[in-house]
C-alpha cells in the first residue's frame, strides 16, 4: 500500500510505451488506482475532476488560442509573414529554420500555449525546409523546440497557473520570463547557424528556384505581411497590457480578431474557415483531455499518500539548500518525461515552493527555473506533447526516430539555458525589478 | 455487418462534433461582448464568465467523441507501429473494452444522478451575479460521455472485424484514408 | 491505564481544503492537524492536502460528504448556491461583529444550529475552524469614499455580495482568484475585495493598488469550517470525539489572536511601507450595505426554513448584546488619550 502511488508511474510509462493514447493511459491508469484506493466512491472524484476542468475560466483561453492560430494558419495571413521572414533571411546559414524560430517567437508572444505556436510555423515551415532537404531531425528540434517558446514568452498559460500556486503575482512573473524567453530564441538561432555552418548538408543554402527580389519590394511585402500579425500581437499583448482585458479575454480579442483580418484581405473562405472549426475542436480536445487524466492521476496519486512519500524521500537525503534545489529540478525534469505540467505543477508547487522560499532561494527566480522545467518537459519524450503536435502536422516521412534524435541538442540548449539563469539570477530578476520596483 | 453498425455510430460522433466544433463562435463572441462592454460601456456583462467556461467545457467534453473518431487523441506508436494488425486490434479492444468504455459507462450515470441531484436541490453555480441553475451544464458533461461512449463502441466493432478478418487493418475498417497532412 | 492507552485506536486521515498556501493554510487547516496530533499525542494524524488535490476546492463539503476525504476545510459560504443558510454561517453583510459572532458561536448556541443543520442538509459533521476578522472593504485603484464614489467601480468580487454591490452602484465583475492580481495591475477592473487586511498582504495587492479602504462592512466576520465524514465520526470514541472538537475550538480562537494583531500590523505596513491611502468609508455606504444584508436575510428567512432558524437565533442574540459596548468599551476619546 505503501508504494502504490509509485506503481501508478510504472503503470503509466508501460501502458503509454505500449501506445494507447496518452488521454486514455493516465484516465485509466487513475481509474484502476483510484478504485484500490476508494472502491465505488471513486466516482466522485472523478466526476469533481472534470467538472473542475470544465469550470475553469482561465482554460477558456485554451480554445480561443488555438482558434486563433488556426484562423491564421488557414487564412494564409502566417504563410505571408512566413515567406517575408525567409526574403530576409535565406541567404543566411539555415535561413529557412531561422526564420521559422523567429516566426515562433512572435506567435510565442501572441499566444499561452504551445499547441497553437507549433501548429502555425510547423505547417508553414516543415515542407519548406524538406523542400531544400532540411535535415529531418533539424526540422523536428526547431519546429518543437521553437513551438515551446510559447510557454516561456509571455503570455503563458503555464505562468498564470504557476503563479498563485506559488503565491508570486504574475505580472511579476511575466516580466520575469521576457528576457530567458528571448535568451533561449537566441540560443537556438545561433545553434542553426553554427550547425549549417559546420555541416551545410543538414541546411543546404541553394534554393535555386527561388527569385532574387530587388530591397525596395522586399519591404513593401515584408510590410503588407507584418500587418496583420502585428495587429494582432498589438491586440492580444496590448488589450492585456493596456488593462483592457485578462488573458482570457485577450485569446478572445485575438480570435475575433484573427478572423476579422482575415476577412479583410479576403483570404478566409468558408471552406477554411470549416477547416479552422474542425482543427480547434481536434487540438483543444486532446489537450484538454490530457490535462483532465493529468488532473485524475495526480489526485488519486495524492489520495495515495504520494506527498508525503516525496517529501519523506526528499528529507531523508539530508541535503545542502544547493543540493536540495538540485534534487527539486531534477525531480520535476525526471516527472517531465512521462507528466504532463499540470500535473507536474501539482505535485511540486505547492509541496516545495515554501520551503525553498524558506532556504533563502527567490521564489521568482525559482519559478522561472521550474517554467524552463516545464518548458522542457514539453521536449522530453515520451510524454512530449510537442512531438504530438508535431507528429499531427509533419508528413510521414519524418519519423519518431527524428523526432527523438532532433530534441537531443536542444534539450542540452535547454540545460545550459536553466544553468544560465542559476548563475545569472538577474536574467530572471532585473526586468521585473525594473517594473515593479 | 460489425462495419456497417460501427459506420451508424459514427455518424453520432460527426454531428455532435459538428456541433461542439461550432460552439467556439459563440464563445469568442461573448467574451469580446465583455470586453467591449466593460471597457467602452463601463458596464460588465452578468453571464460572460460562466457563458465562458461552460462554452469551452461543452466544447472539448462534446467533441471527444469527435476526435476519437478522426484520432486526434495522440498515442506513442513507437512499439505500436511495428505490431502487426491484429495485435493493434487486440491491443486497442483490451484497452477500450477494459478501461475507458467502462470510466464512460461510469462517468454516464454518475453525471446522471449528479445532474438529477442539482435540479432536485434546484442548486445555483453561485460563481456569478448570473447565479444559473447548474443541472444543463451538468447534463451537457454526460452527454459528453455518452457520446464518447457510442464512438467507443465503434472502435471496438472495428477492432473485432479485423480479428475476425472482416477487415484487414484498422484502418481499412475505418473505410477512410487518412491524411496526415491535416492531422492536428 | 497503560493497557487501555494501547487499545486506543489511531488514524492517518485524510484532509481536502479549499488553499494552498497563505493564513488559511498555515494557521488554519495545518495548525489544526499540528494541535490534534499534540492533543493525541501522534495518535490522530491527518495529512492536509492543497486545494484541488483530492477533490475540489470549492467543493470541499463533496469531497468530505461522499467519503473521497474524511476531513475538509472550506468556508461555508462556498455552498450558497445550494442552501443560503451556509451564508449566515459563514457571513455577509448583516452579519454581527467578530466578537459577536465568536460569542455567538461558543456560548449562544450557533455551534450546536451549525452542526445540526450541516448534519440535517449535506450530511457531514461541521463546527468552526479559524475564524477572520473584519475584512479590507476594498484595495482599489480609485478613491472611494461615498456611494456616489462608488457607482460604476468595477469591483472583483464573488458570492452574495455581488447582487448587493449592484445595489449599491457598483459593477461587479466575476473572474478566477489569481487573475485578480493581473487584472488590477492593468486597470482591467478597479478595485478588489479578498480577506481581512493581513490576509490581503499574501496576495500582495498593494503593489497594483493606490488605496485600502476600510472597513469591510460587506463581511465584518467570517467563520470558517471544519467537517468530518459521518461514517469517520462514528469510528472515533466519545473521548477522540472530543479531541476534535477541542483542538478546532483551540485553533479557531487562535487564529482570531493572530488575524486580530497581524491585521493591526498589516495596516502600519500598508500606511507606511507600501505607500498606499488608507480611506474609510462614509457612515452612509457602511449603514446601506448592513441594510441590504438585512434585507437579504429577511427575504431568505422567509423562503428557506434554515436560514430563518439560524438568522432568528443570531438576531436574538444580537439584541441581548445591544450596546454592549456601553460595558465593555470605554468612550473613544478614552481609547485615543496619550495616542498621537
Ligand atoms: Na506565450
Ligand atoms: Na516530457
Amino acid at each position: 500500500m505503501e508504494y502504490l502511488a509509485l506503481w501508478m508511474f510504472v503503470a503509466l510509462f508501460a501502458l503509454i510505451i505500449l501506445g494507447f493514447p496518452i488521454a486514455f493511459c493516465l484516465i485509466g491508469v487513475a481509474l484502476v488506482f483510484g478504485i484500490i484506493r476508494y472502491e465505488d466512491i471513486y466516482i466522485y472524484q472523478l466526476l469533481g475532476r472534470v467538472e473542475s476542468i470544465a469550470s475553469n475560466w482561465v482554460l477558456a483561453a485554451v480554445p480561443l488560442f488555438v482558434f486563433m492560430g488556426s484562423v491564421l494558419e488557414r487564412s494564409g495571413i502566417a504563410e505571408r509573414l512566413f515567406d517575408a521572414f525567409r526574403l530576409w533571411t535565406r541567404n543566411l546559414p539555415g535561413g529557412i529554420a531561422i526564420a521559422a524560430i523567429l516566426m515562433c517567437v512572435m506567435f510565442a508572444a501572441s499566444s499561452g500555449v504551445v499547441g497553437a505556436t507549433e501548429a502555425v510555423v510547423g505547417l508553414l515551415a516543415i515542407p519548406a525546409m524538406l523542400k531544400y532537404g532540411y535535415d529531418k531531425k533539424l526540422i523536428s528540434g526547431v519546429i518543437c523546440s521553437g513551438g515551446s517558446l510559447g510557454t516561456i514568452i509571455p503570455p503563458s498559460v503555464v505562468l498564470i497557473i504557476l503563479g498563485p500556486m506559488a503565491n508570486v503575482s504574475i505580472g511579476r512573473l511575466f516580466a520575469a520570463a521576457m528576457i530567458p524567453g528571448l535568451v533561449l530564441a537566441f540560443l537556438y538561432l545561433v545553434y542553426v547557424v553554427l550547425l549549417a555552418l559546420l555541416v551545410p548538408s543538414a541546411a543546404p543554402r541553394s534554393h535555386p528556384d527561388e527569385p532574387v527580389v530587388p530591397l525596395k519590394e522586399k519591404l513593401v511585402i515584408t510590410a503588407k505581411a507584418l500587418v496583420p500579425p502585428l495587429l494582432l500581437v498589438v491586440c492580444v499583448l496590448g488589450s492585456i497590457l493596456a488593462g483592457i482585458a485578462s488573458p482570457t479575454e485577450a485569446a478572445a480579442v485575438g480570435g475575433a480578431g484573427g478572423l476579422i483580418l482575415s476577412v479583410m484581405y479576403g483570404s478566409l473562405t468558408w471552406k477554411a474557415l470549416g477547416q479552422a472549426i474542425m482543427q480547434t475542436l481536434r487540438v483543444t480536445t486532446m489537450i484538454m483531455f490530457i490535462l483532465m487524466g493529468g488532473m485524475m492521476f495526480t489526485s488519486v496519486f495524492f489520495s495515495l499518500q504520494g506527498m508525503s512519500l516525496i517529501t519523506g524521500f526528499v528529507s531523508a537525503l539530508d541535503l545542502s539548500p544547493w543540493m536540495f534545489l538540485f534534487i527539486v529540478l531534477l525531480l520535476a525534469f525526471l516527472l517531465g518525461f512521462f507528466l504532463e505540467w499540470i500535473s507536474i505543477l501539482l505535485i511540486f508547487i505547492p509541496i516545495f515552493t515554501p520551503l525553498l522560499t524558506h532556504l533563502g532561494f527567490d521564489p521568482i527566480w525559482f519559478c522561472i527555473l521550474f517554467l524552463l522545467i516545464i518548458q522542457t518537459s514539453y521536449l522530453t519524450p515520451p510524454m512530449a506533447p510537442a512531438i504530438f503536435y508535431l507528429r499531427g502536422i509533419s508528413p510521414p516521412e519524418i519519423t519518431l526516430s527524428h523526432m527523438y534524435w532532433g530534441m537531443v541538442p536542444f534539450l542540452l540548449i535547454q540545460g545550459l539555458m536553466i544553468l544560465l539563469v542559476i548563475l545569472f539570477p538577474q536574467l530572471a530578476l532585473w526586468l521585473p525589478n525594473v517594473f515593479f520596483g | 455487418m460489425l462495419l456497417r453498425l460501427a459506420w451508424t455510430l459514427e455518424r453520432v460522433s460527426l454531428g455532435s462534433g459538428v456541433i461542439a466544433a461550432l460552439l467556439i463562435l459563440p464563445l469568442v463572441t461573448a467574451i469580446c461582448v465583455e470586453v467591449v462592454s466593460r471597457y467602452v460601456f463601463g458596464a460588465p456583462t452578468t453571464w460572460a464568465y460562466e457563458l465562458g467556461y461552460m462554452g469551452m467545457g461543452a466544447h472539448f467534453l462534446l467533441g471527444a467523441a469527435y476526435t476519437l473518431k478522426v484520432r486526434g487523441h495522440i498515442r506513442i506508436d513507437l512499439l505500436y507501429a511495428l505490431y502487426p494488425e491484429k495485435v493493434k486490434a487486440a491491443f486497442d479492444l483490451a484497452g477500450y473494452s477494459l478501461l475507458i468504455l467502462p470510466f464512460c459507462v461510469w462517468m454516464t450515470l454518475g453525471f446522471w444522478e449528479y445532474t438529477v441531484e442539482a435540479y432536485e436541490w434546484g442548486e445555483t453555480s453561485g460563481a456569478s451575479a448570473w447565479n444559473p441553475k447548474i443541472w444543463p451544464y451538468r447534463l451537457t458533461m454526460m452527454m459528453g460521455f455518452t457520446l464518447l461512449a457510442i464512438q467507443l463502441i465503434a472502435e471496438i466493432l472495428r477492432c473485432l472485424a479485423v480479428l475476425v478478418g472482416a477487415a484487414e487493418t484498422l484502418d481499412d475498417a475505418r473505410g477512410i484514408k487518412v491524411d496526415r497532412n491535416k492531422g492536428v | 491505564t497503560d493497557t487501555v492507552r494501547a487499545e486506543q485506536q489511531t488514524y492517518q486521515l485524510d484532509m481536502a481544503t479549499a488553499w494552498s498556501s497563505g493564513p488559511l493554510w498555515d494557521i488554519g487547516a495545518n495548525a489544526f492537524a499540528q494541535r490534534l496530533a499534540q492533543l493525541s499525542n501522534g495518535r490522530i494524524q491527518v495529512e492536509v492536502h492543497p486545494a484541488g488535490a483530492i477533490g475540489e476546492p470549492l467543493r470541499v463539503t463533496d469531497s468530505v460528504r461522499r467519503g473521497i476525504a474524511d476531513m475538509g476545510h472550506t468556508w461555508s459560504g462556498y455552498d450558497w448556491g445550494r442552501d443560503t443558510t451556509t451564508v449566515a454561517l459563514g457571513g455577509f453583510a448583516g452579519t454581527m461583529d467578530d466578537e459577536r459572532m465568536l460569542h455567538w458561536l461558543y456560548e449562544g448556541g450557533g455551534v450546536e444550529l451549525w452542526r445540526e443543520f450541516r448534519e440535517d442538509r449535506f450530511n457531514v459533521i461541521a463546527m468552526p475552524l479559524y475564524f477572520r476578522t473584519m475584512e479590507t472593504f476594498l484595495h482599489s485603484r480609485v478613491p472611494v469614499r461615498t456611494l456616489e464614489d462608488l457607482k460604476g467601480v468595477q469591483v472583483r468580487t464573488a458570492g452574495a455580495w455581488v447582487a448587493m454591490l449592484e445595489a449599491l452602484g457598483g459593477a461587479p465583475v466575476a473572474t478566477a482568484g489569481h487573475e485578480i492580481y493581473p487584472m488590477l495591475e492593468r486597470g482591467v477592473i478597479d478595485a478588489t475585495e479578498w480577506g481581512s487586511p493581513w490576509e490581503d498582504t499574501f496576495p500582495r495587492f498593494y503593489e497594483v493598488t493606490n488605496y485600502v479602504i476600510i472597513p469591510g462592512v460587506h463581511q465584518p466576520t467570517a467563520p470558517f469550517e471544519l467537517q468530518v465524514n459521518p461514517r469517520v465520526w462514528e469510528q472515533f470514541s466519545d473521548e477522540d470525539k472530543a479531541l476534535v472538537e477541542l483542538a478546532a475550538k483551540l485553533v479557531t480562537l487562535e487564529s482570531w489572536l493572530k488575524i486580530g494583531h497581524n491585521d493591526a500590523d498589516a495596516m502600519r505596513f500598508y500606511a507606511e511601507e507600501a505607500g498606499q491611502e488608507i480611506i474609510e468609508l462614509d457612515v452612509e455606504v457602511q449603514v446601506a450595505a448592513r441594510q441590504l444584508g438585512l434585507d437579504w436575510a429577511e427575504e431568505q428567512s422567509a423562503e428557506n426554513e434554515w436560514f430563518g432558524r439560524v438568522w432568528e437565533s443570531q438576531r436574538e442574540f444580537e439584541q441581548l448584546w445591544n450596546n454592549a459596548e456601553r460595558y465593555r468599551r470605554a468612550a473613544p476619546e478614552v481609547r485615543s488619550l496619550g495616542m498621537e
